[in-house]
């Protein structure tokens, strides 16, 4: 297979940029362009899987610090280059992908831990360092950032405030434009936003939130001061079924409503909750699916006996995928719902005992602490099962959209409904809030060419997101727009894009950063 | 024949929109809408200057009016000031280059209470106070309860990122802002989509609030909601200083206990505080309020009380906060005597800082304004990692220099601020022209302030003359 890479930087341009950030801090080399040619969008791993993946960056620059970072800000607006900021390349929505070419400004070097302070509980890092690292830290020094997303080993601090992160824990520790109380950003002119010094805020706009979530269409992100909490003392694990979905939101919904702060909330409709059940790990990507069938067995046969049925095998896995949908009717166990507690030892047990009368009044059935517990210790796997359905030639997708808790329901019904006969689709609602919570579906299809399957991963993509619109929720609670949900998002925000707009020309007028992504 | 004059046209314009009762340009109204309660205009009015008079008033009920009233001024190139209660205390309501005050009173409609999802839709020119009657009647609460409570519109309190005496427990009022409704200075009818959260970009609610009425007028909002607490608890304690009383609530909010108001206040506003408690009680008082359900406040108030007792405080029972709490919008209406009065300047200064650099804060601003003006402090809108502190300040002069002490005081307080790294707070939002400059304190985001303002607000008719010129927070005057 040959790849036909377009021109990478100038010699002239590499030689400007040598000079800011050494001969060591950039490459031009054909495996890092392939490398940061995408993030974790599944279309970008289709394409990836058939040795194309379509924007390549010119080159790849490692800064090391701030200055250097303004220079190179500096240079390509003289030489008119789009800049990519990039953390660790783990987003969903194609958020990174060089859509015209330009400089990858990966942050990973910058990735201190600059203060950490008991008296203010904030610490401050650079932007660059990865979740994992930066928790460990904290967690060495008697604290905890509260972030957990799924992907805290291979995302990084940067990359959570630009795309507006949630951790599994965000009911209590909130999402990550909660914890933020200070940003250094480096704007497109070169000048730097500070708002660290300023924790406690200014009169005027909140810029921190106008940074948050920008996706790095508007700076770039390179320190970040965040609150921080002790450690938790105690933790209380618990699980329950519930008849229904209705029951079970009713029961989320109470517990929030009543200034309960589980530490993990989550449900889990009834195809989720047998998938949940059976394997037991209190997560899973559809990829358990799999497990059910000797798929590996059968394949290594299927090569060696009959190469052409292998095609036919993995258009098997689309229908078979529709079929499963219909597997609800023989759930028996209703919804399972599983909590987790955790903070200071007075206030974590007296939390749980008052959820436990709640999700008790509502008609849950205690399960006791284990699936809660497994939930718990397999949280982080999912993304990484993800790779096996990709294998098998088909696909697997996350839709994770929001609504107040009266259209919740509704919003559930009208996305499954949507794409229900193009896809397997589950769910779990997760991310309480008293005034709503969001839904976290997981789609799996397959087609019989990555022609056909892509095409389909865009349908199941535009029915949700116009399911979405049309009940009144929002297109992304966490994952962020990036490039595959541009266009829904300027939808989302009818004439309220002007304004975004604005606010994009009056940061960057000749759109260097990032551009083509957030319908910019 | 001649022309009519433009203002003539003008007028005719708003009485097509507003029909004839619904505009005003007496000399009686535009005087009294050219004033808010900054104390540097109510120092100048007193010394007899005639503040900027605003051309006409009007009283929109609809935001179909307001977008026609926008569309009038974007083609007549005629300011307009959104107005609220007029309580304001940073000159941002001020028509300083004339114009048209859109008085937003009239919107003062509850247009929608969900109380599954705790979100109440309002009108922006309703009063603090009437939406939290509405509320409670039916068991719920904003719990957002600013000294202006009485005079003060909900539009406002976004426009000045207001915080209430219960910040600690409910957030600031941007924090209860779920979406909002605005017209734009083309007339344009935007809003916000209404969801818990979202990653779908820039929070835009946070680019409108603070911004003192000079990018859109709001129009609609709503907030977030919470059942109204079955239970109201207070606490207080004294202590021997200033930095024990921080210290314990340093340590009492860092240990997770969530009080729904904490207020530590020096010697001096203490006594104001206890005044007609028959208690003789002195010192560095700090006040606790918790609310919520039973079992959940007393176990929260047994925890503060050790840190309380631990960190050197002397138990002072319920009354002295419960004593606070009864009195504590009267307080703003009790200076206005001493406000009024020849001579005298009076004005609070509010300073946030991190908690490892509140004390420093304290130190000097007591150092450097005490040397012109009597001064007291009480440290509130506290959290985990830091909180304000209210420097209020009162002097004699002579008359006719009251201004000048005023400038002085605040420049004063601008370098002690800045010597022990505390920041003026937001919710005093604004400060007067000639003593906040926000170039120097926003830094890099003033210059995309600005172009963001050029590009909404292209003819420069939304309240023209305040931060969107670059000539200061607030307004100045003339």
């Amino acid at each position: 297979m040959t790849i036909h890479l377009p021109a990478a930087a100038s010699a002239e341009t590499v030689e400007k940029l040598a000079r800011i950030v050494g001969k060591d801090g950039l490459s031009i080399s054909p495996l890092s362009r392939i490398l940061y040619s995408r993030d974790m969008y599944p279309v970008a791993l289709m394409h990836q899987a058939e040795g194309v993946t379509g924007h390549y960056p010119q080159v790849v620059v490692w800064p090391k610090k701030v200055p250097e970072v303004v220079r190179v800000l500096k240079l390509a607006r003289s030489l008119r280059l789009p800049v990519i900021p990039f953390g660790a390349g783990s987003g969903v929505c194609g958020g990174t992908i060089p859509v015209r070419g330009g400089i990858i400004l990966d942050l990973k070097k910058m990735n201190r831990v600059l203060e950490v302070s008991g008296e203010d509980m904030s610490f401050t890092a650079e932007a660059g360092i990865m979740g994992q690292t930066l928790e460990m830290e904290l967690n060495r020094r008697g604290f905890t950032m509260g972030h957990f997303p799924s992907s805290i080993y291979c995302s990084t601090l940067g990359g959570w405030v630009a795309a507006r992160s949630a951790g599994q824990l965000s009911s209590k520790y909130g999402k990550i434009e909660d914890m933020v109380l200070g940003l250094e950003v480096v704007m497109p002119s070169g000048d730097i936003l500070d708002t660290l010094g300023s924790p406690m805020g200014t009169a005027g706009p909140d810029w921190n939130q106008l940074v948050i979530g920008s996706e790095g269409t508007l700076g770039v992100v390179t320190k970040v001061c965040c609150r921080l909490n002790p450690l938790p003392a105690t933790r209380r694990f618990a699980s329950f079924n519930f008849p229904g979905l209705e029951a079970g939101i009713r029961a989320m919904r109470m517990m929030m409503r009543n200034g309960l702060r589980p530490a993990a909330l989550r449900l889990y409709d009834e195809l989720d909750t047998m998938l949940v059940g059976t394997k037991g790990d209190g997560e899973n990507t559809g990829a358990g699916l799999f497990d059910y069938l000797p798929w590996e067995r059968l394949e290594t046969r299927l090569r060696t006996l009959a190469p052409g049925l292998i095609n036919r095998a993995q258009r098997f896995v689309g229908r078979w995928a529709e079929v499963a949908n219909k597997l609800e009717g023989l759930n028996r166990d209703g919804c399972l719902m599983i909590l987790m507690f955790e903070g200071e030892d007075a206030a974590a047990p007296f939390e749980y005992e008052n959820a436990l009368k709640i999700c008790d009044q509502l008609g849950g059935k205690n399960r006791g602490p284990e699936p809660a517990i497994n939930w718990y210790k397999n949280r982080y796997h999912v993304s990484y099962k993800m790779s096996k359905v990709f294998y098998y030639g088909a696909f697997v997708d996350t839709v994770e959209v929001a609504a107040t808790w009266q259209k919740v329901e509704a919003l559930y019904a009208r996305v499954r409904d949507a794409i229900r006969n193009q896809a397997f689709v589950m769910a779990h609602f997760s991310h309480a809030y008293p005034e709503g919570c969001s839904i976290y579906f997981t789609f799996i299809s397959a087609a019989a060419d990555s022609r056909k399957a892509e095409k389909k991963h865009k349908e199941v993509w535009r029915r949700a997101m116009e399911a979405t619109l049309h009940v009144g929720g929002t297109i992304s609670h966490h994952h962020g727009v990036g490039l595959s949900k541009g266009r829904y998002l300027v939808e989302e925000m009818g004439d309220m894009m002007r304004v975004l707009r604005c606010v994009k020309e009056a940061a960057d007028p000749e759109d260097i950063l990032n551009p083509g992504k957030m319908g910019l | 024949m001649s022309r009519p004059s433009p203002k003539t046209e003008i007028l005719q314009g708003l009485k097509e929109i507003f029909g004839p009762n619904r505009v005003n340009d007496s000399l009686v109204r535009t005087l009294v809408y050219a004033q808010d309660i900054s104390p540097i205009s109510l120092l100048r009015a007193r010394g007899g200057e005639k503040p900027v008079l605003p051309d006409f008033i009007v009283w929109p009920e609809t935001v179909e009016e307001v977008s026609r009233l926008m569309r009038l001024a974007g083609q007549r190139k005629i300011p307009v000031t959104p107005y609220g209660g007029g309580s304001s205390m940073s000159g941002a309501s001020k028509p300083i280059e004339g114009g048209i005050i859109c008085d937003m009173k009239r919107m003062k409609r509850v247009l929608r209470l969900d109380e599954d999802s705790l979100i109440v839709s309002a009108q922006t020119g309703l009063l603090g106070v009437h939406l939290e009657h509405h509320l409670q009647r039916k068991g719920y609460t904003l719990g957002h309860f600013p000294l202006s409570h009485h005079s003060s519109t909900l539009g406002g309190m976004l426009a000045g990122r207001s915080a209430g005496v219960a910040s600690t427990g409910y957030g600031r009022f941007e924090d209860m802002v779920v979406s909002l409704q605005a017209v734009l200075p083309d007339g344009s009818i935007v809003k916000t989509r209404t969801t818990p959260r979202s990653a779908t970009g820039p929070n835009l609610n946070r680019l409108f609030a603070g911004s003192q009425g000079t990018l859109a007028i709001i129009t609609r909002l709503k907030l977030r909601i919470k059942t109204l607490p079955p239970t109201l608890s207070f606490d207080s304690y004294t202590y021997r200083s200033f930095e024990r009383g921080v210290r314990a609530a340093r340590t009492l909010l860092q240990s997770g206990a969530h009080p729904a108001a904490l207020r530590l206040s020096d010697p001096k506003e203490t006594s104001q505080t206890l005044a007609g408690l028959e208690k003789g009680i002195k010192g560095h008082l700090l006040i606790l309020i918790f609310e919520g359900h039973p079992g959940r406040v007393t176990r929260m108030m047994e925890g503060a009380g050790e840190i309380c007792r631990d960190t050197g405080g002397k138990p002072r029972g319920e009354e002295p906060a419960a004593h606070w709490h009864q009195r504590r919008f009267a307080e703003g209406y009790r200076k206005s005597p001493v406000l009024c009065r020849p001579g005298t300047v009076m004005d609070s200064i509010l300073v946030g800082a991190p908690w490892s650099r509140v004390m420093a804060v304290y130190e000097e601003m007591r150092n450097i304004l005490s040397k012109r003006a009597r001064v007291s402090a009480t440290l509130s809108h506290a959290g985990m990692n830091g909180a304000t502190i209210t420097f209020a300040v009162t002097c004699e002069t002579k008359v006719g220099s009251e201004v000048d002490l005023l400038q002085a005081l605040w420049q004063d307080a601008r370098h002690a601020a800045e010597t022990a790294g505390g920041t003026f707070a937001p919710q005093r939002g604004a400060g007067v022209r000639e003593v906040r400059d926000p170039a120097k304190e926003w830094g890099a985001a003033f210059a995309w302030y600005r172009e963001i303002k050029e590009g909404l607000d292209p003819f420069q008719i939304m309240n023209p003359g305040k931060i969107g010129r670059g000539e200061g927070i607030g307004a100045g005057t003339r």
